[in-house]
């Protein structure tokens, strides 16, 4: 049986350029965009007002921003090659800067996606070269306390994306040439690579439970693989362009995937299909995340280049 | 657009004379000049004094500098037996009434002059130390460009060059960087020479600038385009502006640097004029998504495993390639290396930093988008069985049709 979602608003313009990112915390949404800006929209308000806007976040735009699952701790990368941490005042519930990470192996294509650790203590990152950088972000310092290589030293494939698990167990990380890596953070070794898209994979999103990596790109099929043996387990067939984000949902029922032709698809992992398709544009998605359930029903938003953020629920039907 | 008929091209195409503003100097004066030079340095032979060569160290005619000889370094030994030979040249070239490129001086002593670049700056300098413009020497940019269509110019000289391939050779030594079309409208296709009166350009109804897929001469900057050659597109901009201009240049951060250099170097010719701007053809990242079906059937190969699996294919694809081109060759479209995305940036950086207007921010748009989509598309990747006609006549139709 297929669900069935609504589009409950869209936030048009919300940025006057390509928006190419999107975090959310229980409250609230991140968006990162084309602009130097970032901005904060309140999603515990039906009409999700603009509740922050951080202006010169990034000066030439910032095309990945992360939250910890916390809803404490933001992280974003600008096309310049920075990565900033924002930190939430829980008492006025506005972002402010907590600083950047910086050194001689941040500079421009050296850090591309990013991923916070569940309680924002750790950010691993991936880099053009194909290594994968975990920083120690809670320490003043910032240092960096892990590099994994995923060729001989640098020459891997650019890492395009990137996901922690929220037991801080594994990092997965998907490259350019369509290898995909689980990483075990306790040994600091590599656990899986994982190939079978052979095409640029350009998410890769960890089960909340942590048994499951899910994988996706320019080949237009979602790969599942097991994180207890490195098994791939199932491909999830539709998209007919490519995936540019993926995100589960929080119980880890349903897939969210986000593609290049401006269609968003539900996928239920237990049956492996697709139960719902929705596009508000023919433009491209460049993010898609679900919100953390709050109310009765699920919501997941949408965001690209028509520069617009669509909000779904799911319709509960009662 | 109007059907394009032997009438109405007799009626629309305006005639252009081009006469460059600056004022030359005639080749007697600059021959005095240097023999001039010349005799100071054998008078100081004859006394055995060191030999010196007045000399400047900017185009703009400041910091006057005296070259010796031996000099106090090799380094100053090198610099005055460049510029003596660069002189030689000069003179051997004025007073024969020939034309002398650049590049033919590098070749002249390689040994001497290492980079091309040395001999471009110091042709530069010679000319503002002798007071004279560049061309003034009979020394001009190396050839770089060719140009297709219905077109002749008239030279300084009084000399026309048309589309006939000795003129065209022509055309090589005298300027210009880049492929010119001019089409009519429909499909693309080599247009007949056709003759002209002498001096004035006649054009059809598109001018088409092709970027940066000249690649024969890999010393210069694949296309970007010098002073001389955008002055020439403002010619025509400004003498004919009910002619389009586009430009077509690869997807990828040279191509659009490229593009930014047009627009650039136009803006600064065409601050007290108003003209028709030039305007951006492709390939832009819609391009590629609007065919992605020619995106899916590639498996990219990435810049970190170009080298194929077994030898046997290696070979074949090494033929192949051979036939198409046989200079640099290149897949049609890949994946950006680490340098592209430096590059990227470094250009991104350039363009947030300017003016804020529609283009820069379509442009800042399309680097984006390009370091976010990982691929880069050349030209050839548009061609359908070796031609860009479908492509092209859908791209200006909408171009033309949406203005």
């Amino acid at each position: 049986m297929s669900k069935q979602y609504l589009t409950t608003h869209t936030v048009d313009d919300a940025h006057i350029t390509d928006i190419f990112s999107l975090a959310a915390t229980p409250r609230t949404l991140l968006s990162a965009s084309g602009s130097s800006t970032l901005h904060v929209h309140d999603t515990a308000d039906p009409s999700f007002p603009l509740r922050q806007s951080i202006p010169d976040a990034h000066k030439l735009g910032c095309h990945h921003v992360c939250t910890s699952r916390n809803g404490l701790y933001a992280a974003s990368a600008g096309f310049g090659g920075e990565v900033k941490i924002w930190e939430l005042n829980k008492e006025t519930g506005d972002w402010s800067s907590g600083g950047e990470i910086t050194g001689p192996t941040v500079k421009p294509g050296e850090v591309w996606a990013i991923a916070l650790s569940e309680d924002g203590g750790y950010l691993a990152s991936t880099t053009s070269d194909g290594r994968i950088n975990v920083w120690d972000v809670a320490d003043q310092g910032k240092a960096k306390i892990r590099e994994y290589e995923t060729g001989s030293a640098g020459s891997g494939s650019f890492g395009m994306c990137v996901d922690l698990s929220r037991d801080g167990k594994f990092t997965a990380s998907g490259h350019q040439n369509g290898s995909v890596y689980v990483f075990n953070n306790d040994t600091g070794r590599i656990l899986y690579s994982l190939s079978g898209l052979a095409k640029p994979v350009r998410a890769v999103a960890i089960s909340p439970a942590g048994t499951r990596v899910a994988a996706a790109g320019d080949a237009g099929i979602i790969a599942i693989y097991d994180t207890k043996h490195g098994e791939h387990v199932g491909n999830l067939t539709g998209h007919s362009s490519w995936i540019t984000s993926l995100d589960w949902s929080d119980t880890g029922e349903y897939l969210l995937s986000g593609s290049m032709d401006g269609k968003v698809k539900v996928w239920s992992i237990e049956r492996g299909v697709c139960v719902a398709t929705h596009s508000e544009t023919d433009k491209a998605l460049w993010a898609v995340r679900w919100l953390p359930k709050t109310g009765r029903s699920e919501m997941f938003c949408t965001a690209g280049a028509n520069r617009s953020i669509s909000f779904y629920r799911e319709a509960t039907g009662s | 657009m109007d059907q394009v008929t032997e009438g109405t091209i007799i009626r629309d195409a305006r005639q252009v004379i081009i006469r460059p503003v600056t004022v030359t100097t005639s080749a007697g004066t600059v021959i005095t000049r240097i023999e001039s030079i010349l005799e100071a340095i054998l008078d100081c032979l004859a006394q055995g004094k060191e030999l010196s060569i007045d000399f400047v160290t900017n185009r703009s005619g400041h910091n006057p500098q005296t070259v010796h000889f031996p000099g106090r370094t090799a380094l100053e030994a090198t610099k005055f037996a460049r510029i003596l030979l660069i002189l030689q040249l000069a003179h051997d070239a004025l007073v024969s009434g020939t034309v002398s490129t650049k590049r033919h001086i590098f070749y002249q002593h390689q040994g001497l002059f290492v980079r091309q670049r040395t001999v471009d700056e110091l042709v530069d300098n010679l000319a503002s130390a002798l007071n004279v413009q560049r061309d003034d020497l009979n020394i001009v940019a190396s050839s770089k460009g060719v140009f297709l269509g219905p077109l002749s110019i008239c030279l300084q000289d009084n000399t026309v060059i048309g589309p006939a391939v000795g003129d065209a050779v022509r055309i090589f030594t005298r300027n210009y960087y880049l492929s010119l079309f001019f089409l009519q409208p429909g499909p693309l296709q080599p247009l007949a020479a056709k003759p002209s009166d002498g001096s004035c350009i006649s054009f059809f109804s598109v001018l088409f600038v092709l970027a940066n897929v000249l690649r024969w001469s890999r010393t210069t900057h694949n296309g970007y385009p010098d002073m001389l050659t955008c002055s020439f597109i403002q010619l025509i901009r400004f003498n004919c502006p009910q002619i389009p201009i586009f430009v077509l240049a690869d997807y990828d951060p040279d191509g659009l640097n490229i593009l930014r250099h047009y627009r650039l170097k136009s803006e600064f010719v065409s601050q007290e004029f108003t003209a028709p701007a030039i305007r951006w053809l492709g390939i832009k990242s819609q391009d590629l998504l609007e065919r992605k079906s020619r995106l899916d059937m590639l498996i990219l190969p990435s810049p970190d495993n170009l080298q194929p699996p077994d030898s046997q294919s290696s070979e074949e694809s090494t033929g192949s390639k051979a036939s198409i081109s046989s200079t640099e060759c290149r897949e049609p479209i890949s994946a950006l290396s680490t340098r592209d995305r430096k590059v990227a940036v470094r250009i991104l950086e350039k363009v947030v930093g300017s003016r804020d207007d529609l283009e820069a921010i379509e442009l800042r748009r399309e680097l984006q988008v390009l370091l976010m989509m990982g691929i880069k598309a050349e030209i050839q990747w548009l061609d359908e069985a070796g031609t860009l006609a479908g492509w092209l006549d859908i791209k200006l139709g909408q171009m033309l049709l949406g203005a």
